[in-house]
C-alpha cells in the first residue's frame, strides 16, 4: 500500500511540475513528434513503392508477362498487325496505347507532372480467362464492375483516389465534379471522361481508360504495345514461342519486368530509404536523449524532494518511464498522421524518381493505420528506451550523491585512447570499402564508417583545438579567453549535440557538394554537346532536308536504333561528323583526341558511353561486335572513346551519322545549324507543313535553360532535406545548451558579480556556442568533401554507372558555412534569450 | 426465334449487370441509363419512332430476305447473330454437343466515339463442345473497325480471331451466288477445357469441321417477319437451317509437354439461325426456355416458351415435316411443359420436357443427355444436347436463359 501511495504522490507532483516545465515538455514532445512523424513518412514511401511494383496487374490487367513492341520508331505497331495476330489465334494480345499529358481545369494547369494516359483494349480483354479469374477473386467487385461497364458502353476513364484527390487538390476546387471537367493538354483541349476512382496500385501516375476513348482524346496517337496475358502452364510457353516465330519482321516480343525483378532493381531505392529511416532514428536518438535531459535537469529540485519524501528510486523511474511510454503513444498518433501527409507531399518526386530510373510504374500503395501505429511505436519505444539510459543513469548519479567528483585523469585517458582506436579503425575500414566493395549496401556502410569516424576524431580533438584557440586570443581580450575556457568545459558534456550538428554538417557539405559538382558537370557537358544553333523534335514522315538545304541551314539527324548487346538492349546513336561537333564532344577517357575523331569520322572505330564502359566492363582499345547501324550484320568495332553522358539511364554506342540509315532507324531530332534568318525562314517552311514550331523547334540557349531548371527542381528536394537536417541538429544543440546553462551558472555569477553586465555575458555565451559549431563545421569540412567523393566515384559509379569529376568551390562551402551557422543561432537563440530574461539575483543565486 | 431468345437475354442481363454495379455510383448510373434510354437494346421501341444516332433500324413485316446477301450483316440494326449448334458422334459411338455463335451488337453512335480504333460496331463470340465427361467452352469479344472480327461477303466469312466460318465452294466457282453462300462451309476454332476429370485432361480443343446443306433454308414466322412476342411488340428477321450434315474432326492438345495430341472424326446433324433486329424485349422478361429438334422420322422442330413477368409465359414452334412443308405452332396447337427440375451450377434448372403436338402425332419427351452444359460466359446460361422418346425419337439441343 505504501508503495503504491508512493507511486500515486509522485505521479501527482509529475502533473503539478508541468507548469514549470513547460518548455522542455514541449522540446521533448517535438522531438518525439518528429522521429515518429519522419519515420512513418520513410516508411509510407518504402511501403507504397514496395506495393506498387509487387502487383501482378498491369494497366489492371493481370498476369501480364510479356508483350510486343516495334523494333525501331521507324515501322511502327498498326492496328493491322495487331488484327493479324489475333487472326492467326493468338486472342491473348490486348492492344494498348500510352501517352504522357497536361491536364487543365479551365485555364489553369492542374498536374505538375505529365500524367500518363493509356488506353486499353478492354473489349478484348475481357473475355480471357486471366481476366474473368481475376474478377472472380478479386474483391474490389466495385472496380472490376466498373471495368465490365466501361468496355461495353461508358464513356469514363481510371485513376487512383489518390490522384483524383490531388488533381481536384491542384484546381483548388471545392467542386466535388472537378473530373469531369478536365482538359487535356491545352485549356481548349479535348474533355477526359469521368475519372472513376480504382484503388489498385498498379495504377501508378497512370489514367486508364478504353482505347476507343484514347483514340478519341488522341486521335493521332500509336499503339504502344500488345500485352500478352497468358495462362499459366507448358501450353502458354508453347504458344509464346509460336507468337515470335510468327511475328512479322518489325516487331519482337519482349518480356515485361515482373515484380521480382523490380524489387531487385528497386533494391538500392529501398536501401537509400532504409538508410534514410535508420539516420532518422539516430538523429532522433540525439534530440530525445537531450530532450529528456533537458527535462530530467528541469524536474532536478521536485526529484530531489521526493527522494526526501521518502519515494524510492524505482518509482520515480518507473512512473517517469510510463510517462514517456504515454508521450510517446500521443506522439506516434499524430505523428503518424503527419508522417502520411509528408509522404503524400514528396511521392510525385519519389515516383518520378524511381519511374525514371527504373523504368518501372510507381503508384500510391495502402498503408493500414494500425500496422504502421504498430511498427512506428515500436521503434520509437526501443528508441526512447535508448535514450533513456544515459539520462537515467546520470540522475540516478545525482539523486544518490552529495557532492561533485574530482575529475578521473586516468579514465580521461582511457577515453582519448578508445576514441583514437575507433577513429583509425573505422578509417581503415572505410578505405578498405570503397576500394574493394562494389555491393551498394557496403558503400552506404562506409558512408556512415566515415561520418562516424569524423565524429570520434572531433570528439578526440575538441579540447586540444579549443585550447589552441584560447592560446591564439591575446591577453586583453579577457572576457573571450574565459569565455573560450569555458568552451573547453562544455565540449566535454555536450558531446552527443556537437556529434549529431556534425554528422549534419558533414552531410550538408557532402550532398552540397555533390549536387554543385554534378550540376556544374551537367551545364558544362550541356552547353558543349548542344553544339547546334537550334534542335528540331520531330516524328513525323516528311522528308525535311531538302527544305533545310534550300535554305542554307546543315540539318543533321540524329538517328537510333535499339539493339541487343551481352543480353540487354542498348542504344545504337548517330553523331554528327562536322566541326561543330567534333569540338562538343566531352570524353571520359581518350588516347589522342585527333586520332579517336578521325578513326570515328572513317567509322574504324566508336564511342561508349561511360554507362556502357562501366556495365560491360570495356576499356579503349577493346574490340566489340555489334550490328552494323543499317545493314545488321555483326561487324566488330574498336571502341576509341569512352564519353560523358550524365543522366542517360541507358547504354549507348556512338556511331557516325553517315552509317545509318533513315529506311531502317527512327529519327526524332534534328541538330540545326544556320544564322537566325536562315532558321526564321526554315520556320516558315516548316509552318506551311503544319509542324508545331512553337514546341518542337527549340532554341538551344532555351534548351539549356529548361534543362538547368528541371536540374534544379529534382534537386529542390536535396535542399529541403539538408535544411531539415541542420534544424534538427540544432534543436538537438538548444536542449544540451539549455542543460549546461545551469552547469554553467557558477562561472555566470562569477562574471556577473564582477560586474559584467546581462547582455555581454549572453553574447559571451553565444560566442561559446557558436565557437563549438564552427569548430565542428571546420571538422566537417574535409569529411563533408570526402562523403562527397565516395557518393560522385563509389555510389553513383556503382548504382548507375557514370560518374562526373568532384568540383570543390570555395563559396559553396563559405554559404553553407553561413547557412548553418544561421540556423544554430537561429536555435540557441531561444534559450540564451530565456536566460537573458532572468533576474540578476538568479544568477548569482546558484547554490539552491 | 430461338437465337433473338438467346441475344435478347444477353442483352437485358448485360445492362443488368451494368445496372446492379451503376446503383453503387448514382452519378455513374445516369450516364449509363441514358444510354440505356437511347440504345433501343432493352427498351421497347414503337415502329417508326426510329433515330438513326440512338435506335436501330426498325423490322416491319413484308421485308423479303435475299440470299445470299441477307446471309451478310446489317449493321444498322442493333443486335445480329449466326448461330449453329450440333449433335455429333465419333467412331466409338460417343456423342458430343457443338455450338458456335457470332453475334454483333450496334452500339448507338452518340455513345459510339468512331475513331480510326473503333466503329459502332461489337462482336462476341461463343463456342462450347460438350461431351458426356467433359466440357470445351470459350467467349471471344472485339470492335468493328480493327479488323479481327466481322463479316464478309465474297467468299462469305464469319469470323473473330481465328474462329472462322469460310466459304467452301470450289475456288473455281464462277457463280458469286455460290461463294458468297453461306454453305457449303468450314468452321474451324479452338476452345480451351473448363470441365473433366482428371484423368481425362485435354487442354484444348482444335475443332475443324465441314458443313453440307442438305435442305432448304426455312423463313420464320411470317415469310422471315417473326413476331415474339403475344403482343405482336417484338419482332425479328429471322430465317433457319435445319438441314445441315456436319463432319470433320476434333483434336485434343495436351497441356503437358510430354504428351502427344491425339484427334478423332466425327459427324452428325447441324441446325443454323440467323436473325436480326433493333426491337427486343424489357426488363419484365424473366427468361426462355428453347429446343430445337432432329427427330428420326426426318422432321425438326423448334419450340419455345417465352416468360414474361405479369404475363402469361408466350408459347409458340415451327414444324418442318420431312416433306418440307412448314407449319407456324402456336399455343392453341403445342403443349410445352417441363417435366423435371434439376441442380446445376447452384441453381434448379428445367432439363426434362414434354411436348405434345396432338395435330401431327407428336408426344415426346425431351431429357439433357448430360446435366453439366452450363456455358460460364460474362453472361452465363444453359446450351446442351437433348434426347428424344416417346412417339419420336431423335436428338437436339436445349437452351435456357435467365435462370
Amino acid at each position: 500500500m505504501v508503495i503504491n501511495a508512493s507511486y500515486f504522490y509522485f505521479a501527482r507532483m509529475l502533473l503539478q511540475s508541468y507548469r514549470h516545465t513547460k518548455f522542455s515538455l514541449v522540446m521533448l514532445l517535438s522531438a518525439l513528434l518528429i522521429a515518429t512523424s519522419g519515420l512513418s513518412a520513410v516508411l509510407v514511401i518504402n511501403h507504397s513503392a514496395k506495393q506498387s511494383y509487387e502487383q501482378e496487374a498491369t494497366y489492371l490487367l493481370p498476369n501480364v508477362s510479356h508483350q510486343i513492341v516495334a523494333k525501331n520508331q521507324h515501322q511502327a505497331l498498326s492496328k493491322d498487325d495487331y488484327a493479324a495476330l489475333k487472326r492467326l489465334g493468338f486472342s491473348e494480345l490486348v492492344a494498348y496505347a500510352t501517352s504522357k499529358h497536361q491536364l487543365y481545369q479551365g485555364d489553369k494547369l492542374v498536374n505538375k507532372r505529365r500524367i500518363s494516359l493509356t488506353g486499353i483494349d478492354l473489349v478484348s480483354a475481357i473475355a480471357l480467362p486471366t481476366f474473368q479469374q481475376k474478377m472472380r477473386n478479386d474483391q474490389r467487385a466495385q472496380a472490376d464492375n466498373n471495368l465490365l461497364g466501361l468496355a461495353f458502353s461508358a464513356n469514363v476513364a481510371f485513376s487512383h483516389p489518390s490522384l483524383i484527390k490531388r488533381l481536384t487538390q491542384a484546381a483548388s476546387s471545392t467542386d466535388s465534379t472537378v473530373n469531369t471537367k478536365l482538359s487535356l493538354d491545352s485549356p481548349a483541349g479535348q474533355l477526359l471522361p469521368e475519372l472513376q476512382a480504382i484503388d489498385d496500385a498498379s495504377l501508378g501516375n497512370d489514367i486508364v481508360l478504353d482505347i476507343k476513348s484514347y483514340f478519341r482524346l488522341v486521335p493521332n496517337g500509336e499503339i504502344s504495345g500488345l500485352l500478352w496475358l497468358g495462362q499459366s502452364g507448358n501450353n502458354n510457353n508453347a504458344r509464346l514461342q509460336s507468337l515470335a516465330a510468327q511475328l512479322p519482321a518489325h516487331l519482337t516480343l519482349i518480356a515485361m519486368t515482373s515484380g521480382e525483378q523490380q524489387g531487385e532493381l528497386t533494391k538500392s531505392f529501398h536501401l537509400n530509404l532504409l538508410a534514410m529511416a535508420l539516420l532518422m532514428f539516430v538523429v532522433c536518438l540525439f534530440i530525445v536523449l537531450n530532450a529528456v535531459n533537458l527535462l530530467l535537469n528541469a524536474r532536478m529540485p521536485w526529484l530531489k524532494i521526493s527522494r526526501q519524501l521518502g519515494i524510492s528510486r524505482g518509482a520515480i523511474f518507473f512512473i517517469q518511464a510510463v510517462e514517456l511510454l504515454l508521450f510517446n503513444l500521443l506522439a506516434c498518433g499524430v505523428g503518424i498522421v503527419l508522417g502520411m501527409y509528408l509522404a503524400n507531399l514528396v511521392s510525385p518526386t519519389v515516383q518520378a524518381t524511381l519511374e525514371s530510373l527504373y523504368n518501372v510504374t510507381v503508384g500510391f500503395g495502402n498503408v493500414s493505420f494500425l500496422s504502421l501505429f504498430m511498427q512506428v511505436f515500436s521503434i520509437s519505444l526501443v528508441g526512447s528506451a535508448l535514450a533513456l539510459m544515459l539520462p537515467f543513469r546520470q540522475v540516478n548519479l545525482a539523486l544518490n550523491q552529495t557532492k561533485t567528483l574530482p575529475p578521473n585523469h586516468h579514465q580521461h585517458r582511457r577515453w582519448q585512447t578508445l576514441l583514437l582506436s575507433i577513429a583509425s579503425s573505422l578509417a581503415l575500414f572505410t578505405l578498405l570499402i570503397v576500394n574493394f566493395a562494389s555491393q551498394l549496401w557496403l558503400l552506404l556502410i562506409a558512408v556512415a564508417c566515415l561520418i562516424l569516424g569524423g565524429c570520434a576524431l572531433l570528439l578526440l580533438s575538441y579540447s586540444s583545438v579549443l585550447a589552441l584557440i584560447c592560446r591564439v586570443i591575446p591577453e586583453r581580450l579577457l572576457l573571450f579567453r574565459v569565455s573560450v575556457k569555458q568552451s573547453i568545459a562544455l565540449s566535454s558534456k555536450s558531446k552527443i549535440a556537437c556529434c549529431a550538428f556534425f554528422i549534419a554538417a558533414t552531410s550538408n557539405i557532402g550532398m552540397n557538394l555533390m549536387v554543385d559538382s554534378f550540376r556544374g558537370a551537367t551545364l558544362s557537358w550541356l552547353d558543349t554537346r548542344l553544339a547546334a544553333d537550334y534542335y528540331l523534335y520531330y516524328k513525323g514522315e516528311q522528308d525535311l532536308t531538302d527544305i533545310a538545304k534550300q535554305e542554307g541551314i546543315i540539318l543533321s539527324k540524329l538517328l537510333e536504333n535499339d539493339i541487343d548487346y551481352q543480353g540487354l538492349t542498348i542504344q545504337q546513336y548517330s553523331y554528327p561528323s562536322t566541326e561543330t561537333f567534333k569540338n562538343a564532344m566531352v570524353y571520359y577517357q581518350v588516347e589522342d583526341k585527333e586520332q579517336a575523331w578521325q578513326a570515328f569520322t572513317a567509322n574504324q572505330g566508336i564511342f561508349v558511353n561511360q554507362q556502357f564502359a562501366f556495365h560491360f566492363n570495356a576499356a579503349l582499345g577493346d574490340s566489340i561486335n555489334l550490328p552494323e547501324p543499317s545493314t545488321e550484320v555483326i561487324t566488330a568495332y574498336n571502341i576509341v572513346g569512352i564519353v560523358y553522358d550524365f543522366g542517360n539511364p541507358s547504354k549507348q554506342v556512338l556511331f557516325p551519322v553517315q552509317t545509318f540509315s533513315s529506311a531502317r532507324s527512327a529519327s526524332s531530332i534534328y541538330a540545326l545549324e544556320g544564322s537566325e534568318q536562315q532558321v526564321q525562314a526554315f520556320k516558315n517552311q516548316l509552318v506551311k507543313l503544319n509542324i508545331d514550331i512553337d514546341n518542337s523547334l527549340i532554341k538551344t540557349a532555351d534548351l539549356l535553360a529548361m534543362s538547368m531548371q528541371t536540374f534544379d527542381r529534382t534537386f529542390l528536394i536535396t535542399d529541403g532535406l539538408n535544411v531539415v537536417t541542420l534544424l534538427v541538429a540544432a534543436l538537438s544543440l538548444a536542449c544540451a545548451i539549455i542543460v549546461l546553462s545551469k552547469d554553467m551558472k557558477p562561472q555566470n555569477m562569477l562574471l556577473r558579480s564582477l560586474g559584467v553586465s546581462r547582455l555581454t555575458s549572453q553574447i559571451l555565451a553565444l560566442f561559446q556556442y557558436l565557437l563549438l559549431c564552427i569548430v565542428a563545421l571546420i571538422f566537417a569540412s574535409p569529411f563533408g568533401i570526402m562523403l562527397s567523393w565516395i557518393l560522385i566515384n563509389a555510389i553513383n559509379y556503382h548504382a548507375f554507372q557514370w560518374t562526373y569529376p568532384l568540383q570543390i568551390n570555395v563559396f559553396t562551402l563559405l554559404q553553407i558555412y553561413a547557412v548553418s551557422l544561421s540556423v544554430v543561432l537561429l536555435i540557441i537563440f531561444i534559450p540564451t534569450l530565456r536566460a537573458s530574461r532572468k533576474p540578476l539575483i538568479e544568477d548569482i543565486r546558484w547554490l539552491n | 426465334m430461338a437465337k433473338l431468345n438467346k441475344v435478347t437475354w444477353l442483352v437485358v442481363m448485360l445492362l443488368l449487370v451494368l445496372s446492379s454495379f451503376l446503383a453503387i455510383k448514382t452519378d455513374f448510373f445516369d450516364n449509363v441509363k441514358a444510354q440505356v434510354q437511347t440504345s433501343g437494346m432493352a427498351n421497347r421501341l414503337g415502329a417508326g419512332a426510329s433515330n438513326q444516332d440512338t435506335i436501330g433500324q426498325q423490322v416491319v413485316a413484308n421485308y423479303p430476305i435475299r440470299f445470299p446477301a441477307d446471309h451478310g450483316e446489317h449493321p444498322a440494326f442493333d443486335i445480329e447473330w449466326w448461330y449453329l449448334t450440333a449433335n455429333l458422334e465419333d467412331e466409338q459411338g460417343n456423342i458430343y454437343g457443338l455450338q458456335w455463335t457470332l453475334f454483333r451488337f450496334r452500339t448507338p453512335t452518340q455513345l459510339a466515339d468512331k475513331t480510326r480504333w473503333s466503329n459502332d460496331q461489337l462482336y462476341m463470340g461463343h463456342a462450347s463442345v460438350n461431351s458426356l465427361d467433359s466440357h470445351w467452352f470459350a467467349e471471344k469479344f472485339a470492335r468493328g473497325e480493327v479488323g479481327n472480327a466481322g463479316v464478309k461477303l465474297n467468299p462469305l466469312q464469319l469470323y473473330i480471331d481465328d474462329w472462322n466460318w469460310a466459304n467452301s465452294a470450289s475456288v473455281s466457282a464462277s457463280d458469286a451466288t455460290e461463294t458468297q453462300a453461306l454453305l457449303p462451309a468450314n468452321l474451324v476454332f479452338q476452345i480451351p477445357l473448363i470441365n473433366a476429370p482428371k484423368e481425362q485432361k485435354h487442354s484444348v480443343l482444335q475443332v475443324s469441321v465441314a458443313l453440307q446443306q442438305q435442305g432448304p433454308f426455312i423463313l420464320q414466322g411470317d415469310k422471315g417477319y417473326s413476331i415474339k412476342s403475344a403482343d405482336g411488340a417484338y419482332a425479328s428477321y429471322y430465317y433457319s437451317n435445319p438441314s445441315i450434315d456436319i463432319a470433320g474432326q476434333f483434336t485434343f492438345v495436351q497441356d503437358k509437354a510430354d504428351q502427344q495430341s491425339s484427334s478423332i472424326a466425327v459427324k452428325g446433324k447441324a441446325w443454323f439461325d440467323h436473325e436480326w433486329t433493333s426491337q427486343l424485349v424489357d426488363r419484365q422478361t424473366l427468361g426462355w426456355d428453347w429446343l430445337s429438334l432432329h427427330l428420326d422420322d426426318g422432321s425438326k422442330l423448334m419450340a419455345f416458351r417465352m416468360r414474361i413477368k405479369g404475363q402469361a409465359d408466350y408459347i409458340t414452334g415451327t414444324l418442318v415435316q420431312a416433306d418440307g412443308t412448314q407449319t407456324l405452332l402456336t399455343k392453341e396447337n403445342l403443349s410445352l411443359k417441363p417435366s423435371a427440375w434439376i441442380e446445376v451450377n447452384q441453381r434448379k434448372l428445367p432439363l426434362s420436357w414434354q411436348v405434345n403436338i396432338p395435330q401431327f402425332n407428336i408426344n415426346i419427351a425431351v431429357k439433357t443427355l448430360k446435366n453439366e452444359q452450363w456455358n460460364p460466359a460474362l453472361i452465363a446460361y444453359y446450351e446442351g444436347m437433348v434426347g428424344v422418346s416417346g412417339s419420336h425419337s431423335g436428338k437436339g439441343f436445349l437452351e435456357l436463359t435467365g435462370y
